[in-house]
């Protein structure tokens, strides 16, 4: 809508009589105060914004009567019978602190003064020297009810399906109407070769090998595109490729932004409850639920709960000069995102004063604010964590519980091994009386009966008969097992070995001493006493006495031992050691550790037993994790806002719906609240997610086809507005918005339904009759080619250096940056981590987002900007970004490696080389003027450079990277 | 953009274009121009059409003073009484405790400990104006300077000021100033980038390249970071291994292959603007090591900078670069003084003197030396130098002991020489203590209007579509450039 243009002519107002009717008369008197006082001071200071310049501020004219009686945005600039409560003396003379007119710096007072009488006079204003505005008025409001009737803002209806006659497809009746009506030749199916790499890039945004294009060419089945569909909609990859073009309308970034950078701990799950629920196809109308208010609903869960990492995802300064403000700007970043993304309407604008353009108020903007008022601020680190309970094996958490296990065994293993030499070398003069002592091969051994082959199953116990067991001195092994002393040679599987024993009384503690290779079970009187696996590699000692005392009797014993053996050195051992009293080893160690042992390992053994005590108290939860969400804390009522400004409150506004949608009165029902949270944010997810919702499934399916196609059927996908550009296909758009949610919201169906259309699988070649009609493709004559995505682009570099790494989900990686970069931040030794080389060749949906600090490769090729929602991806074409795929460091460490691979498969002529390299960044076999022409390349990079052949294919590895076809799609 | 749409179909909506617009930025316009001259219809249809790089020099709409931008950013906040902001009261008042309204860092406070300037003034020029100590270098040149006592800005925090002074907004997402000349003016040299930014050695500022990040624009009007030492730019040097030779070959072979592939596609722009900026990305790389080789200036002129060895090596070696980028055709340059945290910048917590003298005897005689270099060869007229940190500081201390001063942002100073700007004048004041500006307040808005005033832009109709707004590097409400100081 163009901006409201002042008319033409003066429209005196009524009940000013002495100032009406043209022309006016003044005393000489006024006369000349005008001419002489006011007209100069008003000129000088007020016309430059107020009448003459192109731009009319605050909807105020000072070049005429009818302007200064009339006023601007905020009233009449004058009060004739109140002169000095005048409002253009209010501003003028800085009284207003937020209105300090002119802006560029204060009046002489002479001059207020001068304004001052001449409202006293009744503002003389001669006919003569009125100026009439001819500039555009800069705040004005919309006209509600012309804009009630825009296309955008109203429930799409279902429209009849346009004859059978145009075309089989639902899609390619509406296209090829409009293509009809205007004359314009559609192109052709595009090429098996050709379609196949649009449809891997457009469903999962990577290259199919050579051989799946083959593979596809060769296929006869009629069903074989579809098939196709299919299958990469059931590929893991498709939720990371479809979860990026979401993560870029919710601006996903894993910092805060400001000083900091801080991180925003654990935000990489809502990275993955993304790509999880796209991969699920989760219906569109469940995620806005979730996004909203997955904390609310009655059946929230992990999933849920994560989706509400959503609203933690903007900017936020930790130390705001205006705390006050920064909440709001908090709020703002949530609702102008929400306003965006899922209505397609630019709510944020209606901030400061009603939507210039759009039908959207202060008061809309305001109440829909207050559905997000009781969020909870942002926090530091750990503070805005929740957390939530696993419903499905979470490979993080048994990441985390590998890792922990692992050092709670290393921890356990060097205090173990502290104890038990310590034990081994005390002067026995500090124990009790010894009354059992089984000796190891330390001190001598023990004759045992043993045997290598299965006994029965009572082998362990008391009653059985070893009589038939072989006879030998403890320890048993193979000789040169690491710390072994062996004295009988055991070089099978299995060893199984009986000692018995008699006690005249029972011994008070007990003490078992092993050294085994590999697992280990120890019975006493048939009972198990110990258990280990795995193998050691010196003595333990273990104080058994819990165990064992329960097992032991007077009279005849019977210890029994089983050491099974796989692989390497073999080697069992044991002693148990009895003694009359209770020994309290830590009592021992701590009057006599730094005796016997080294001032070295007792510190050290101090040392580990502390962090073995805290490394317990930290044990992870097997099922439990935190994620970075909103709650909800107390309760916060909202006000309009004037001027956007916290300082000057207006009334006070609840929970509402836009009121160009009419009833825009809301109820929060009771049974709603939950927990400390207050229920709203469910209703508005509920309004949002209806399929009563005007906009909702609109600009849902428009982005679908906006990703599939390269523009939406509307191009301005976030904005459904006045301003917003019209859909070239409105029938097909509200078509399609009937048929989502029918289906259920059912995404994939979408792709489905889209993909299968001629208007998709058409060539994307030109045709210069329709290029004359239709340049911009406005009608879908043809497919437009595109270029790859910043994370499509390193992700086939990836791919076609033959090692990307394709795991899915979990923390963000960091591959490495150049020094250049990295220097940039104010602590760069701290502002990025170090990824090994596996995981720094992830797909770059797994690159950590930093907003101060990006990769050159995805900057350079436009990845979504971080700080606001991204709807539509620049394609910019700079000599920087060529110079980064020319000389950079990624993209030439690549082009070795794809010349390592082709060298790996290709025979050894320089034209064999060139088809496979060809191949591989191309997902087609090349024809044989392309490997001629690689070819010559090579020899002539070989001649100039004299280079090797070798070096000569690692050119050639690099020319490929960088060729247009590689980049672009068809 | 409202003035500026030549290189863009003008028959076509603006927003058609710069918005949110699916396929290619540049290109996407061209294809529609030509189809409407007929292009497809005449006989060369076959041919590529030229590339358009989306940072081809533009002329500015307006008659211009200033070709070109060197932003001096003292990072951190220098303190505008202890260099040119001369306040006689204050030094008696030292150790004692006032009435004085402050935020910083520290809060809102409403008495303090005075901090008495901590250098003597001197009065240099035909104007007279007084300069501290810290600056005896700079001090011969104020005859050539505007200086703006009363700027005042809207956070006294490092990190949304330094957003604030380099993007006018306070929250992160917007494009710096540069970005917006790269975009209304582009590059007068194509084979240097329109922007590029200096940081000191210690590292960059907080928020890093969020300060000359292009916010809501393409990327291609961010700030190219060039380096005084090393490879000037990123991988602007051949990979390791590679000869010039080979890869002028791989060059050429690359645009064969390419035009190939484009024979039948042949409409797209975007592809033909690939090949283009290979050859582009050449010029750039045989360019700018010239661009930056500071061997081919004289001694005389390296001692002007004081590129000599001492401590203001570093800092010379980026005035001087930042004269041959003028030179070249760079339309904005911005010099960071001071990097990472603490003292490693301007921001004088602790020793003010310390501090200070460290930060103003790096970059004094630089600074001088480039105004008189740019004088001498009559580029001061068309190349406007700006001066200044985020903020400036209190009159008083932050702690119990010591010299620190917080942070200020209800007063402090710059400067501007060149591009039109009159010289030997003061404009503004702060009251007799520095604590708040009081006569003809200027908002950081009003001198980014002045700034791209004096390149012929105008800073209330320079705009680009986002979110539903046209957006302003001035904002919403418009700001006027400083008069008083435009000659």
């Amino acid at each position: 809508m163009k901006p409201y243009i002042i008319p033409s002519g003066l429209s005196i107002l009524v009940g000013l009589s002495c100032l009406s009717g043209a022309p006016r008369s003044y005393t000489d008197e006024q006369i000349a105060f005008w001419e002489d006082e006011a007209f100069p001071v008003l000129e000088e200071n007020c016309w430059k914004c107020h009448g003459i310049s192109k731009k009319i501020r605050g909807g105020l004219i000072l070049t005429t009567l009818e302007g200064v009686l009339k006023g601007g945005e905020f009233g009449p600039s004058v009060d004739l019978k109140n002169p000095e409560t005048s409002l253009l003396l209010k501003m003028t003379s800085h009284q207003d602190k937020d209105h300090e007119m002119p802006p560029d710096g204060k009046m002489s007072d002479e001059d207020i003064a001068v304004l001052a009488k001449w409202i006293e006079m009744g503002v003389p204003f001669p006919n003569a020297d009125e100026v009439e505005p001819e500039g555009e008025i800069v705040h004005h409001g919309p006209d509600y009810e012309k804009a009630k009737s825009h296309w955008g803002f109203s429930k799409p209806t279902k429209p009849k399906l346009p004859l059978h006659a145009l075309g089989e497809h639902p899609i390619d009746r509406f296209i090829n109407l409009q293509l009809k009506e205007a004359k314009l030749p559609a192109n052709s199916r595009a090429e098996d070769g050709l379609l196949v790499r649009r449809v891997f890039y457009d469903l999962i945004g990577l290259p199919p090998a050579p051989e799946e294009v083959d593979a596809y060419v060769n296929d006869e089945n009629s069903e074989k595109f579809s098939n196709l569909v299919d299958r990469l909609l059931m590929s893991s990859h498709y939720g990371e490729k479809w979860g990026r073009h979401w993560l870029d309308l919710v601006r996903y970034a894993e910092t805060n932004g400001y000083e900091r950078d801080g991180n925003k701990p654990e935000i990489w799950r809502y990275r993955d409850y993304v790509i999880d629920s796209f991969n699920q196809n989760k219906p569109y109308d469940r995620m806005i639920l979730e996004h909203i208010a997955g904390d609310e609903l009655p059946d929230a869960d992990a999933a849920s709960i994560t989706a509400t990492g959503y609203h933690r995802l903007g900017v936020w300064d930790d130390e705001p000069a205006d705390r006050t403000l920064a909440r709001y700007d908090y709020l703002d970043d949530i609702v102008r995102t929400s306003g965006e993304v899922f209505l397609g309407m630019t709510i944020g604008c209606a901030r400061c004063h009603d939507h210039k353009i759009d039908p959207i108020s202060a008061k809309d903007y305001y109440s829909m604010l207050s559905f997000f008022a009781n969020v909870s601020p942002h926090r530091n680190a750990q503070s805005n964590l929740i957390k939530v309970t696993a419903t499905k094996p979470d490979p993080q958490l048994v990441h985390t519980r590998k890792n922990w296990e692992a050092r709670k065994q290393q921890l356990d293993r060097s205090v173990v091994s502290f104890k038990s030499d310590f034990f081994s070398k005390l002067e026995p003069k500090h124990l009790p009386k010894s009354i059992l002592n089984i000796a190891d091969a330390r001190t001598g051994g023990t004759d045992w009966k043993y045997t290598f082959s299965a006994p029965a199953d009572d082998w362990q116990t008391n009653g059985f008969g070893d009589a038939d067991w072989a006879v030998g001195k403890s320890g048993f092994g193979l000789k040169g097992t690491p710390g072994s002393i062996v004295r009988t040679d055991w070089n099978t599987p299995h060893i199984w070995m009986r000692h018995k024993f008699g006690l005249a009384e029972l011994p008070e503690s007990l003490f078992l001493s092993f050294h085994h290779d590999e697992d280990i079970t120890v019975f006493l009187n048939g009972r198990i006493i110990f258990q280990k696996s795995g193998y050691s590699t010196h003595y333990e000692t273990h104080d058994v006495t819990e165990t064992a005392h329960a097992a032991l009797q007077t009279g005849q014993n019977v210890l029994a031992v089983h050491v099974k053996q796989t692989a390497g050195g073999q080697y069992a051992d044991i002693s148990l050691r009895g003694f009359s009293k209770k020994i309290n080893l830590d009592g021992l160690i701590g009057n006599h550790g730094s005796r016997v042992m080294t001032a070295g390992r007792f510190n050290s053994y101090k040392k580990d037993k502390k962090n073995l005590a805290n490394h317990l108290k930290s044990e992870p939860s097997t099922n439990q994790y935190p994620v970075l969400a909103v709650a909800e804390q107390g309760d916060h009522p909202v006000h309009i806002l004037r001027r956007g400004n916290p300082a000057l409150p207006g009334p006070q506004v609840e929970p509402a719906f836009p009121s160009i949608f009419g009833d825009s009165e809301t109820k929060i029902p009771a049974s709603y609240k939950k927990g400390s949270s207050s229920g709203r944010r469910r209703v508005l997810a509920e309004w949002l997610a209806s399929p009563e919702n005007p906009m909702t499934a609109r600009v849902m399916v428009n982005r679908i086809w906006q990703y599939h196609f390269g523009r939406g059927i509307v191009r301005s996908s976030n904005d459904f507005g006045i301003q917003g550009v019209a859909p070239t296909h409105p029938k097909l758009l509200d078509w399609l918005a009937h048929r989502f949610v029918e289906s259920g919201w059912d995404i994939k169906a979408m792709h489905r339904l889209i993909m299968s259309s001629h208007a998709y699988q058409r060539s994307s070649a030109p045709n210069d009759q329709a290029l004359l009609k239709d340049p911009l493709n406005n009608l879908f004559w043809r497919f437009d080619m595109r270029r790859l995505q910043a994370e499509e682009v390193r992700d086939s570099i990836l791919a076609a250096r033959g090692s990307i790494n394709l795991s899915l989900g979990g923390p963000s990686v960091t591959p490495p940056l150049p020094e250049i970069i990295l220097k940039t931040a104010s602590q760069p030794d701290k502002a990025w981590g170090k990824s090994t080389p596996a995981q720094a060749n992830r797909r770059s949906v797994y690159v950590k987002v930093k907003r101060s600090l990006q990769d050159p490769i995805l900057l350079s090729h436009d990845m979504a900007d971080t700080d606001s929602t991204c709807p539509v991806r620049f394609t910019t074409t700079v000599p920087t970004q060529s110079l980064t795929m020319l000389n950079g460091e990624f993209v030439n460490d690549s082009a070795l490696s794809l010349a390592d691979r082709i060298r790996r498969t290709a025979g050894p002529s320089s034209a064999e080389q060139v088809e496979c390299g060809l191949s591989i960044v191309f997902s087609r076999k090349p024809q044989p003027q392309e490997v001629q022409a690689g070819v010559r390349m090579m020899e002539e990079v070989a001649r100039v450079g004299n280079l090797s052949p070798k070096e000569a294919l690692d050119r050639f590895a690099l020319l490929a990277l960088n060729l247009n076809e590689f980049i672009y799609l068809d | 953009m409202k003035q500026n749409q030549p290189n863009f179909c003008n028959q076509l909506n603006r927003r058609e274009f710069i918005k949110d617009i699916g396929g290619g930025f540049a290109a996407l316009g061209l294809t529609g121009m030509l189809a409407q001259d007929g292009f497809f219809a005449s006989k060369a249809i076959a041919k590529v059409p030229d590339f358009v790089n989306p940072l081809a020099p533009k002329a500015p709409p307006l008659p211009a003073k200033a070709k070109s931008v060197i932003f001096l950013f003292m990072y951190g906040g220098p303190s505008h009484m202890d260099t040119f902001d001369y306040k006689p009261e204050l030094y008696p008042l030292d150790g004692k405790t006032i009435q004085v309204k402050t935020f910083g860092r520290g809060g809102h406070r409403n008495e303090s400990r005075v901090v008495g300037p901590k250098w003597k003034f001197k009065q240099y020029g035909q104007c007279g104006k007084h300069v501290s100590d810290l600056f005896p270098n700079i001090g011969e040149c104020v005859d050539d300077i505007a200086f703006l006592h009363s700027m005042t800005a809207d956070s006294p925090i490092h990190g949304s000021a330094m957003l604030m002074m380099n993007s006018g907004n306070l929250l992160s997402g917007h494009p710096s100033i540069g970005s917006w000349v790269n975009y209304g003016l582009g590059s007068v040299n194509e084979n240097l980038p329109g922007f590029m930014v200096m940081l000191d050695k210690m590292g960059g500022p907080i928020s890093g390249a969020k300060n000359w990040s292009s916010g809501y624009m393409p990327a291609s009007y961010q700030g190219t970071v060039l380096r005084s030492q090393g490879t000037p730019i990123l991988d602007l040097k051949n990979a390791k291994g590679i000869a010039g030779a080979e890869q002028r070959t791989l060059l050429d072979h690359l645009r064969m292959m390419n035009e190939g592939h484009l024979s039948s596609r042949y409409d797209n722009t975007n592809l033909s603007a690939r090949v283009a900026s290979y050859e582009l990305a050449y010029k750039m790389q045989s360019s700018a090591p010239e661009a930056v080789d500071l061997d081919k200036e004289s001694t005389r002129i390296k001692e002007l900078y004081g590129i000599d060895g001492s401590r203001t090596e570093d800092f010379g070696r980026k005035c001087l670069l930042a004269r041959r980028m003028v030179e070249r055709g760079v339309r904005f340059i911005q010099v960071y003084s001071g990097g990472h945290h603490n003292d490693a910048n301007w921001d004088a917590h602790g020793d003010l003197v310390k501090n200070h003298e460290l930060h103003a005897g790096n970059t004094d005689k630089p600074i001088a030396g480039l105004l008189k270099d740019l004088k001498q060869r009559g580029l001061l007229d068309e190349t406007l130098v700006v001066w200044g940190g985020e903020f400036g500081r209190q009159p008083t201390a932050e702690y119990k002991e010591g010299t620190g001063r917080d942070h200020n942002a209800y007063g402090f100073t710059m400067w501007m020489a060149g591009g039109g700007i009159k010289g030997g004048v003061s404009v503004g004041a702060t009251d007799e203590l520095g604590s708040m500006a009081v006569d003809d307040k200027f908002h950081v808005r009003r001198l980014h209007a002045t700034i791209l005033n004096q390149l012929g832009l105008d800073p209330n109709n320079l705009s680009f579509f986002h979110g539903g707004l046209d957006k302003s590097l001035v904002g919403v409400e418009g700001a006027e450039p400083i008069k008083q100081i435009i000659s």
